[in-house]
């Protein structure tokens, strides 16, 4: 069908195009995660990191993914979790995402790439679905390629965690860089601006992330973290739990919905 | 207009308060080239993004090859080959990559049809885009307007960056597209170039259509600049009366002034001196506006 045939043609070439940048992403976060394993040998079963750890501040134990995760950071699980999942990962993947969501929308327009794809008979709807499927793959693929390195090299270093807990926590944090993804290609298809588009996808990201953390320390805080996507993708600690249903229904629901905004208002959007 | 490839009625853009174009009533027959004129800012590419779907209309109907423009969009640009120099290109891809990658929305193979029109304007495909000068990626624009033999060529500014000799060229390829029952509609600011590959023009100002004419209609009217080095000193009020003379200016040994019309009065008036050296020039569509059309827009081409 000539709609599924333009948006793979658009998918292949947005997919090609960044290459590079994904590949450098890829490399950052696969030496961040090796830094993260070849540190775990001196902290395990640590005394004196342990009792360090307990008198940090909640403040700053509730940015690392709150207080009861912060006090089990001499177990495996609880490290990886404390130092990968809790804030890193998902916050980088929220950047990677809200790079490239912008760029292929907003970022196209802009230097006029948008009207030689719309010059050809291809549906608005195709070719933003071929970017949103671009932008979820990309993380899925740098978030695969961490679990799978912290899941192969982990035991060699004496931490074992289990690739079930692995991947269910991955899958948060690809979710969550899903989810702004989505957010930069809806403000770009709104204004046509990729610093625009990736900025309020950022400021969304960390809002969120703010809100999440803080929300341990104000109670008046407590019942708005619902709204914050960073609570959804972390809560629950999936690298001991096991993926939170619920939590991470929430954010596919969102994911739909933000790429669905986004196929709407660009079908109404004028190009530059 | 059953049989009228492209046809506009009424088509209006506001940008906000600001008109890009206004009522526009567009006609074009297969087998015919139209010439959209216009000064700069005009609302050539304003009217052009409609048929293209890039923009909507504020109201107005826009139809291509009978399908609306917007509802249609689809179909339509299946059978537009589209040019345009805001278009941005993949720069690291080589042109061949480039041109074989949008083929392909088409599903047809436009592998001989990209060498045969590279062999003819003299690209070399094997270069990246970013590479390319103006020129060059002109050609791309135009390879990738004509590959797929379309009923409808939607060409906005097509020669922009192009020497001379591949502006002949251009215009041979509409006049073959022409004769094959393809309409053909650019947009230029040249005059010269229009009266030479279009039928009909329309001409827009202040995004208003102000005139439609048959190309041999605005050849009788359009301008040259000449400037003539003579010998001795010419005296100005000579050449003032001559008809169709106007903008006379004398510097030392040499005249400048503009023409429209018949050469022939002025020819007879240059020929009773020795004459050094004589330049003759097209004037471009602005300047004609200015002395044509000052009376049905805003006043003078100070605000664009």
């Amino acid at each position: 069908m000539a709609l599924a045939d333009g948006g793979r043609l658009i998918a292949r070439r947005a997919w090609l195009d960044r290459r590079r940048v994904r590949s450098w992403w890829a490399l950052g976060m696969l030496a961040y995660a090796a830094m993260i394993l070849a540190v775990w040998p001196s902290l395990e079963g640590s005394d004196s990191f342990a009792d360090v750890a307990q008198d940090y501040p909640d403040a700053i134990k509730a940015l690392f993914g709150g207080s009861e995760a912060f006090d089990a950071i001499t177990t495996p699980a609880g490290f990886i979790n404390t130092y990968i999942f809790s804030f890193m990962l998902p916050l980088l993947m929220m950047a990677l995402a809200s790079a490239a969501g912008a760029s292929l929308l907003a970022g196209e327009d802009e230097d006029g790439r948008l009207q030689l794809l719309l010059a050809q008979p291809v549906a608005r709807t195709a070719a933003v679905l071929a970017k949103a499927a671009v932008v979820i793959a990309e993380v899925v693929l740098v978030v695969a390629v961490v679990v799978v390195l912290i899941a192969v090299f982990g035991p060699l270093v004496d931490l074992d965690v289990g690739l079930g807990g692995l991947t269910a926590a991955g899958l948060g944090s690809a979710l969550f860089g899903g989810l702004h993804g989505g957010i930069a290609l809806l403000a770009g298809a709104l204004t046509g601006r990729r610093s625009t588009a990736m900025g309020v996808a950022i400021v969304v990201g960390v809002g969120g992330y703010l809100l999440s953390s803080l929300a341990e320390l104000a109670s008046w805080l407590e019942p708005f973290r619902f709204v914050s996507p960073m609570y959804h993708a972390v809560a629950g600690d999936p690298v001991s739990n096991g993926v939170p249903v619920t939590n991470y229904v929430v954010l596919a629901v969102a994911v739909a919905a933000v790429i669905i905004a986004a196929v709407a208002v660009f079908r109404g959007h004028d190009l530059h | 207009m059953s049989d009228a490839a492209i046809v506009t009625r009424g088509l209006t853009k506001y940008y906000g308060e600001h008109p890009g174009a206004i009522d526009v009533d567009l006609d074009v027959r297969p087998g015919e080239v139209v010439g959209f004129l216009g000064p700069n800012g005009a609302g050539k590419s304003t009217t052009i993004k409609m048929l293209l779907d890039f923009i909507a209309p504020t109201s107005g109907t826009a139809t291509v090859a009978g399908l609306d423009c917007r509802r249609d969009s689809v179909e339509v640009r299946q059978r537009v080959g589209f040019l345009s120099s805001d278009v941005g290109y993949y720069e690291r891809l080589t042109a061949s990559d480039l041109l074989q990658w949008l083929g392909g929305f088409r599903a047809d193979d436009c592998g001989p049809a990209i060498e045969a029109l590279a062999a003819r304007l003299g690209l070399d495909l094997s270069r990246r885009v970013g590479d390319l000068s103006t020129g060059n990626r002109q050609k791309v624009g135009l390879i990738q307007a004509f590959m797929h033999e379309p009923d409808v060529f939607i060409l906005d500014e097509p020669t922009a960056g192009l020497d001379p000799l591949l502006r002949r060229e251009f215009e041979a390829m509409v006049r073959e597209q022409a004769d094959r029952g393809a309409a053909v509609f650019l947009s230029s600011h040249v005059i010269d170039e229009v009266e030479r590959s279009c039928d009909r023009v329309v001409i827009i100002k202040d995004a208003r259509v102000v005139a439609h004419e048959n190309v041999a209609d605005l050849t009788s009217r359009s301008m040259r600049e000449i400037t003539a080095r003579l010998t001795g000193l010419p005296a100005a009020a000579a050449f003032e009366a001559i008809a169709g003379v106007s903008d006379v200016a004398v510097d030392g040994d040499t005249v400048h002034l503009r023409l429209s019309g018949s050469p022939d009065a002025l020819l007879k008036k240059l020929a009773r001196h020795e004459v050094v050296d004589l330049v003759v020039a097209p004037v471009d569509l602005d300047e004609a506006f200015l002395h044509y059309y000052r009376d049905t827009g805003a006043g003078d081409d100070g605000a664009r």
